[in-house]
């Protein structure tokens, strides 16, 4: 190989990095995990509960800096569609630090949605001044990808974008969509009561069955707490298939028995909540009783 | 080897590594964190092979993500995702002499150059034979190489 374009074509696409957090991913390879061992034992209850998280990353020298929970600040869309029909999946998801939320309906169009307090970027197209409401919004058009988007100032300050893909989410559509919202906010699929002061959220996944937040200090992301949350009853607690090390203890959570490990990498926190089960992972920057305060904030 | 250390050594260079083969970005990054998932949840196997990072390379190339999650990443690369990845190909001549490649030879470079595979390791994730990949290698860098001189002051 030619060392010079090599070194050039690596140095070209040097600055892109993969967003997903590793807790992220084991949590979505313990659903897969799951998902293939409960195929495999149909008759039995072969729930696994494995969730690492990164060692090396989580590991610092420097002495914790104390911390104190507050109210929980998570993000939140502050308008929806008034009317969603009947089939219609309705999600959210975090990236790039905007939540957006999406509607799917059966026959595979989708509607996107996000709030943006300038105004946002539109797709170039074929492109026209319509009207919503009696605001003025610019109508993007790619048809070759049946794609459509929508960008107008609702109201002074809040810029929306809704980009509509499918038969059913086209141009029309989209301002019939517009026409249609209404101040009711839609947050994460999953509701914290409390958070480190200061900290916000880093990432947020929903998987379909349930979700993953990651909480992390700006300052220095290594700072975190990451809790997913699965919709689905609590498989039994095996310490076995954790790569978490340490002493275990059973503390109650939201009046549930409930498993903590303190692991030297911190804390790893396994309950329950009505109609679903879920973990708090956080860095030793938190105290066990920090650990418990959120985990009994955490519901569906 | 740990997964923890296997995944933060290896993330960002199969991102690049689908990207370069061709792959929006999106896509890329939903089928590289889908590959790791399974990965994890294959550990004990998978951290065995003599390359693990082939193996998510391969399941990543292989990955047909459900309809559901295509359509939502779609609909997320709007506005500045979108712009963001089209200035890497549009802002670099080598990057744009790297996406007008014919596919294979694009995957093939994306693969020795971004997770500096072998000759045998690209050939078993691309399923081709070995004097295959050299041949595409050969033709790659060929084309490659007069797109750099063209774009020489």
């Amino acid at each position: 190989m030619n060392e010079v374009l090599t070194e050039r074509l690596q140095l070209s696409l040097d600055d892109i990095t993969l967003p997903d957090s590793l807790a992220a991913v084991v949590w979505r390879g313990r659903l897969l995990r799951r998902r293939r061992r409960t195929r495999r034992v149909f008759a039995s209850v072969a729930a696994v509960t494995a969730v690492a998280i990164a060692v090396s990353t989580l590991t610092r020298s420097a002495a914790p800096k104390p911390l104190i929970l507050v109210a929980a600040d998570l993000p939140v869309i502050p308008i929806s569609l008034a009317h969603v029909a009947p089939g219609v999946d309705v999600s959210t998801d975090f990236d790039g630090g905007r939540l957006r939320l999406l509607y799917l309906d059966r026959d595979q169009s989708v509607l996107g949605l996000s709030v943006w307090a300038s105004q946002p970027a539109v797709e170039p197209g074929r492109s026209r001044q319509v009207e919503v409401l009696g605001h003025p919004a610019t109508l993007s058009e790619q048809p070759d990808q049946e794609r459509a988007q929508l960008v107008w100032e609702r109201q002074s300050g809040q810029w929306i974008r809704l980009v509509g893909q499918g038969d059913d989410a086209g141009p029309d559509r989209l301002i019939s969509y517009a026409r249609d919202l209404v101040d009711v906010p839609v947050g994460l699929d999953m509701h914290l009561a409390v958070a480190p002061d200061g900290w916000r959220v880093a990432q947020y996944k929903d998987l379909g069955e349930g979700g993953v937040v990651t909480l992390s200090d700006p300052r220095d992301s290594a700072r975190s707490v990451v809790v997913a949350l699965e919709r689905s009853p609590a498989p039994n607690f095996d310490p076995d298939t954790l790569e978490y090390r340490g002493s275990i203890t059973t503390p109650v959570v939201q009046g549930r028995p409930a498993h903590l490990i303190q692991a030297k990498e911190g804390w790893y926190l396994q309950a329950k909540t009505d109609g679903a089960w879920f973990t708090v992972q956080a860095t030793s920057d938190l105290s066990e009783q920090q650990v418990l305060d959120i985990a009994e904030g955490v519901r569906l | 080897m740990e997964f923890a250390a296997f995944y933060e050594a290896h993330k960002d260079r199969c991102l690049r590594a689908l990207m370069a083969s061709g792959v929006n970005r999106s896509a890329a990054e939903e089928a590289v964190a889908e590959a790791f998932a399974r990965a994890w949840s294959r550990w004990p196997h998978v951290s065995r092979l003599d390359c693990p990072a082939a193996w998510v390379v391969r399941v990543a190339l292989n990955t047909h993500v459900s309809r559901w999650r295509k359509v939502r990443r779609e609909v997320q690369m709007d506005g500045a995702e979108r712009g963001f990845e089209h200035s890497h190909f549009e802002r670099d001549d080598l990057l744009r002499a790297l996406a007008r490649l014919p596919d294979r030879q694009r995957q093939v470079i994306a693969l020795r150059v971004f997770l500096d595979f072998d000759t045998t390791q690209t050939a078993e994730v691309l399923g081709i034979a070995a004097g295959t990949v050299t041949a595409h290698l050969h033709r790659a860098l060929t084309t490659l190489r007069a797109a750099d001189l063209e774009n020489c002051p």
